[in-house]
């Protein structure tokens, strides 16, 4: 399949050096069949009317429409959509500049499957010195993050039916126009497909928001959190979108439940004693007294599994404090965390089930609310938050791949430590989350039968997750879910040679590549190598490019005959 | 009745006194754990600084492998740049 691509450039007085290169680096493309939609919106400046015709009557893919007045970019965005003749519209900005294979890569993704209706690459920045920075590499499709960041931006193609069917550009979310596009054009796409590799590359002046941030456009980005606000209501997303007071491009969701769903939260537990903030404490004991204490969720049950040595004074106190809420559930037998959970799970009653440590320290009184939000929404799977040790530095911000192993990115950072692209503190997809603090919808626990009992200390949580992905289901980190987790951070988990095997073979072919990691990642940070990916890996072929021009032009013309 | 007078002035000032020490204990409990965090803060930016050391390791044993030529360059460049003043 070889589809026509239709590039949309509202264009507005442009600096005439920028111009020509944005231009150049369309013509430049190792891939033919294209069309420049060119919608000039009212610009003063002449060299912009010159550059433009000039550059029409050389290449006959090249169209132009001139406005009189200047309208703004939504307009002037759908007035290049209407000139769109192509299978599919790409976007670019008047001042950026594509790759020589960003067609022909995207071109080659499109033909793997004809289900894909959107489509977006890696981008990175570049100055008025060509100077290149900030490399943004970027995970397969992740709705959740989505709805947090506008992740997928710039390089965008979206299939032309879909766009017209949604309506194009809508004007009530100028500013953040295309971020809406996605999210509208997204809720109906069959498959979204993304192509890890840098082939845009996004401006950085002075007035555009890549160089210049909230100053530059503040208007943008109330009308991003306005448009994800629009999407949740649409979808039927329970939250209220909240910009973050640091970073303009992040938001947050806070939960507006509908309903309040029954929680069981099972907490398998040997009655251990350890320092909790330099005083020795009965760890169960704590957790559940933070859980009572703490919590503004009230429709829950708390289900403890414990194990045959627990002393009946403890006993004793978890009902003193939980009341009607405890169930206690009696474990024998050598230590198999996922047969506890397994048999917590069964002695419940509670719509969706949290798997939760007793090292767990309750820090956000709505975390419960936080946490039913996700799950009880359709296609998520497993919920996790942000877990701190007891000194604030991070333990867990949700499980990465690297060759096919599980980690737990940014382990040991500071708390305040964002992540690469925010990573810390916006909502995303992961292959797996936590089992110290895992929710998960009682019919998606049923489904997949529970935590697998062959793996009986290490990476039962990862493979519980890993099921619930290969089923179709969404895994989630949620940044604003923050928790303490007692355990001791000086102690790093014996994992076995045989535990890594038994997860490799069963799921290597999911979990490596990592789909929301990136190939120019690791760890969560870019390789160092990665900083020179954009570098074209052929020659452009300036030369020929007015030949192929014409030829393209004349088998396109055939084709509409 | 004078002798427990005495002994129920003395148990009142134990009782002050163990109160005193309990809210110094617990002070210097806050103050721990607020050293704790300053302390978390420490170790977390070691544990950024080792991550991107150990990064620039494994980047420089790369280049080595590929380029062994280069590789017996840096060592001496390097050199020559810490010798500066």
């Amino acid at each position: 399949m070889t589809p026509r691509f239709s590039i949309l450039t509202p264009i507005y007085e442009t600096p005439p050096g920028v111009l020509r290169k944005m231009l150049r680096s369309v013509q430049r493309q190792n891939y033919d069949d294209w069309e420049l939609c060119l919608v000039d919106d009212g610009s003063q400046q002449p060299h912009v009317r010159e550059i433009l015709d000039r550059a029409q009557a050389l290449d006959p893919r090249v169209r132009v429409q001139h406005r009189e007045t200047n309208e703004g970019i939504v307009p002037t965005s759908n007035e290049a959509l209407a000139m769109a003749q192509g299978e599919f519209v790409a976007l670019l900005d008047h001042d950026d500049l594509l790759h020589p294979d960003a067609l022909a890569e995207v071109a080659a993704r499109l033909d793997t499957d004809p289900e894909i209706d959107y489509v977006y690459t890696d981008e990175d920045k570049v100055d008025t010195k060509g100077l290149h920075s900030a490399p943004f590499f970027k995970p397969d499709w992740s709705p959740e993050r989505m709805r947090t960041q506008m992740y997928t931006c710039h390089f965008s193609v979206f299939r032309r039916s879909l766009v017209e069917e949604v309506g194009g550009f809508d004007a009530e979310f100028e500013g953040s126009q295309d971020w809406d596009l996605v999210l509208k054009v997204t809720e109906r796409a069959r498959k979204v497909a993304h192509v890890p590799r840098i082939l845009y590359h996004w401006r950085m002046l002075e007035t555009s928001a890549a160089g210049g941030g909230e100053a530059a456009k503040p208007w943008a980005f109330e009308a991003g959190k306005r448009a994800v606000q629009a999407h949740c209501d649409r979808i039927g997303f329970p939250a209220q979108v909240e910009r973050d007071p640091e970073d303009p491009g992040v938001l947050h969701l806070e939960p507006r439940l509908q309903r309040r769903p029954s929680v069981s939260i099972v907490i398998p537990t040997a009655a251990t004693v350890r320092d909790v903030r330099f005083e020795p404490v009965v760890l169960v004991v704590n957790c559940v007294r933070e859980i009572v204490e703490r919590s503004s969720y009230d429709n829950y049950e708390i289900v403890c599994v414990v194990s045959e040595a627990v002393p009946q004074n403890v006993l004793d106190e978890l009902r003193e404090i939980a009341g009607d809420r405890l169930r206690l559930v009696e474990f024998s037998g050598p230590f198999n965390f996922s047969e506890k959970i397994n048999k917590g799970a069964l002695h419940s009653e509670g719509e969706h089930l949290l798997l939760l440590n007793d090292d767990i320290g309750i820090s956000t009184p709505n975390w419960l609310e936080r946490l039913v939000m996700y799950s009880d929404f359709e296609g998520i799977g497993a919920v996790g938050g942000r877990l701190l040790w007891g000194d604030g530095r991070l333990q867990h911000v949700g499980v990465g791949f690297d060759d096919g192993l599980p980690g737990h990115t940014y382990r040991g950072f500071r708390g305040e430590f964002r992540g690469y692209a925010n990573a810390v503190r916006i909502a995303r997809n992961t292959l797996a989350v936590t089992g110290a603090c895992l929710m998960t919808p009682r019919a998606a626990f049923d489904e997949v039968g529970g935590l697998t009992t062959a793996l009986p200390v290490n990476f039962n949580d990862v493979d519980y997750c890993l099921k619930l992905h290969a089923k179709g289901y969404r895994i989630v980190y949620d940044p604003d879910l923050v928790l303490y987790h007692y355990e001791s951070s000086s102690r790093d988990t014996e994992v076995r040679e045989w535990e890594e095997d038994h997860l490799i073979d069963r799921w290597s072919g999911l979990a490596n590549p990592d789909p929301f990691g990136n190939p120019n990642l690791r760890r969560g940070m870019p390789r160092l190598g990665a900083y020179f990916s954009w570098v074209p890996r052929r020659p452009p072929r300036m030369a020929t490019v007015p030949k192929a021009a014409r030829a393209a032009a004349q088998r396109i013309a055939a084709r509409s005959e | 009745m004078s002798e427990r007078e005495t002994s129920t002035s003395e148990v009142d000032q134990l009782r002050n006194s163990l109160r005193e020490k309990d809210e110094e204990i617990l002070r210097l409990r806050d103050l721990l754990v607020g050293k704790d965090v300053e302390l978390g803060v420490a170790k977390g930016r070691l544990a950024e600084h080792e991550d991107r050391a150990k990064r620039l390791a494994n980047a420089k044993k790369r280049v080595e492998t590929k380029v062994p030529v280069l590789g017996r360059l840096i060592g001496p460049i390097l050199k020559l740049l810490r010798g500066r003043p």
